[in-house]
């Protein structure tokens, strides 16, 4: 490894000089196609049929055009929501304000919940920020690791001293999020999972208040689910690396042994933890 | 027949293969089709797990696989991204493709990524760039790769060479090979006014060790590389020249947007490798 970093280093030295000017109109080119007002006519030529503008134009179209669609392949409950022509140009400010980091495309709109959140035309759909972070997290439970799951009869079949010091491992996949919503009843309306598109968000009782969805890895498909309290408490102990011992002890002064068992037995069937 | 030996010393690859796509696992896997071999799109597979490394996984059982991708950014002046470089390999470990290409393009600067392709200016300068970082690449990897010439839809003031001399410039320094996409250079010749036969006769023969066929959108004042349609007449006339030049070199059917059933593809695939199998014929004859 130090051998190819000393190698890459040398390479680099070497292109640095030459490369200046180079890095320079890249820039320039990166700048005007995420949308900052640049002036290809410096360092375009242009033909006969297109202005340097027009051939400019060329590759900031085909890099939005590929980052939105993109953001509709991973937000598709945020775009059957808001609907197309809403979703695109909301897209089209979220690329400019957020130009990619990362070679891989499968990182892009890690922001887009947090700009829902502060997008001012959604103020009066508060929930869409969180309906972007189920579909971020359908996203990243799809392309985690394939893992082991941890069944109930591994564990049952433990000493009951080994099974209480035991701290459990929660899926890579597991995602939990906690909306002030009916988050999760919002997700199945607009993932297209229920088939009713006829009932729109707006016919939901937001009355009945705040719900908490899980997103995690089912073999190699996504599951999404609303959670209980009580669920979502273990699974929130289980993150914090606290041991079966302390999380039944810290469940049983709210919930009756039953509730906690049920509970524990619950997350297990539902493959929340790897061995 | 030219068949190519895997950069890794695993198995060969020859005929014409078809790019493999998410919508088509099923259909490969149920149907097993006649396809000499698929080609990943490598950035594709980047996930640490799931159902796509699942897929490729179960098709590579069944076919030699070539992997393609547009994350290198060749012709960056950022460091290499040594993560996803590593990523690379292993995947390369993993599925020992028969063949590894990129483009000869950049698509990143200053840790920004435009996931597209954008060519260099073509100077001596940019040439001996490029060429360092492939190296580089391919000294990491530990074999050589394939770097694909791309569609432009613009010419930068500061080039001095033709795309065609900056290629084989660059292939020169990187002692690297070629994937000639024979639509690219149509593109790109019909854009920029060149003459595309004339481009072929430039190619370094001994270096093209794949070639790609895909379909454009003509926009009136330009030709787009949709890669989403049929290929197109002229470009089927070029690949034709193409084969007389290099021999029968494995060819690729590339289909990226509008992505149409299996069978289209099958029957685009069957056409280039009557053309493909011809040339034999015209070689034995001593043509
Ligand atoms: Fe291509």
């Amino acid at each position: 490894m130090l051998m190819l970093n000393t190698m890459l280093l040398q390479v680099f030295e070497g292109m640095k000089e030459k490369s200046d000017s180079l890095q320079q109109l890249y820039n320039e080119f990166m700048n005007g196609v995420y949308g900052q007002s640049i002036y290809p006519e410096t360092f375009i030529q242009g033909s006969a049929r297109l202005s340097p503008q027009q051939q400019f134009a060329a590759y900031r179209g085909s890099v939005v055009g590929n980052l939105s669609n993109v953001l509709a392949d991973i937000f598709p409950s945020v775009n059957r929501c808001l609907g197309k022509n809403f979703f695109e140009a909301m897209g089209l400010r979220y690329i400019d304000e957020h130009p990619s980091t990362s070679p891989s495309l499968d990182n892009y709109g890690q922001a887009f919940p947090t700009f829902c959140d502060n997008f001012t035309p959604l103020k009066e759909y508060p929930y869409i920020g969180d309906l972007a972070r189920i579909d971020w997290a359908w996203h990243q439970a799809f392309h985690a690791l394939d893992e082991q799951v941890l069944s109930l009869t591994a564990i049952q079949g433990l000493e009951p001293e080994q099974y209480l010091a035991l701290s459990l491992q929660p899926s890579e996949s597991l995602h939990i999020i906690d909306s002030s919503y009916p988050i999760f009843r919002i997700w199945q309306l607009t993932s297209g999972s229920q088939g009713h598109s006829e009932h729109s968000v707006t016919s939901l009782n937001f009355e009945e208040g705040a719900e908490c969805a899980l997103v995690w890895r089912i073999g190699y498909d996504v599951g999404v689910a609303s959670i209980s309290k009580i669920e979502r408490r273990f699974l929130r102990l289980v993150e914090n690396r606290e041991t079966l011992g302390t999380i039944f002890a810290i469940l049983l002064s709210e919930y009756s042994q039953t509730q906690v068992m049920t509970c524990f037995a619950g997350l297990c069937e539902k493959q929340c933890f790897v061995a | 027949m030219r068949p190519v030996q895997n950069a890794l010393g695993m198995s060969s690859l020859s005929g014409v293969g078809i790019g493999l796509r998410a919508t088509h696992y099923q259909t490969i896997l149920n149907s097993l089709p006649q396809v000499p071999w698929f080609e990943a799109l490598t950035d594709n597979y980047m996930g640490r797990g799931g159902l796509p490394l699942h897929h490729l996984e179960r098709v590579a059982e069944h076919y030699p696989i070539t992997l393609h991708g547009v994350g290198l950014s060749l012709g960056s002046t950022d460091p290499l991204n040594t993560t996803y470089l590593k990523k690379l390999k292993q995947l390369c470990e993993r599925f020992q493709p028969v063949l590894v290409s990129d483009h000869l393009c950049w698509s990143s600067v200053s840790n920004v990524h435009g996931h597209d392709l954008f060519p260099l200016p073509y100077t001596e300068r940019a040439a001996k760039h490029i060429g360092d970082r492939i190296q580089a690449v391919q000294d990491f990897l530990g074999h050589r790769i394939l770097v694909e010439n791309v569609s432009s839809y613009l010419q930068y003031k500061e080039s001095m060479q033709t795309e065609a001399e900056f290629l084989v410039d660059v292939i020169e320094r990187a002692d690297c090979n070629l994937l000639c996409d024979i639509n690219n250079i149509f593109v790109s010749a019909s854009n920029h006014n060149f003459d595309a036969q004339e481009y072929l006769e430039l190619m370094p023969v001994d270096r093209v060790q794949e070639m790609h066929l895909a379909g454009y959108e003509d926009q009136g004042t330009h030709l787009l590389d949709t890669h989403g349609a049929k290929v197109h007449a002229p470009v089927w006339s070029l690949y034709e020249r193409a084969l007389q030049r290099f021999g029968q070199v494995p060819t690729l059917i590339e289909w990226d947007t509008n992505i149409p059933e299996f069978s289209v593809l099958m029957a685009e695939r069957d056409k280039a490798a009557a053309y493909h199998a011809d040339v034999k014929h015209h070689v034995a004859s001593g043509f």
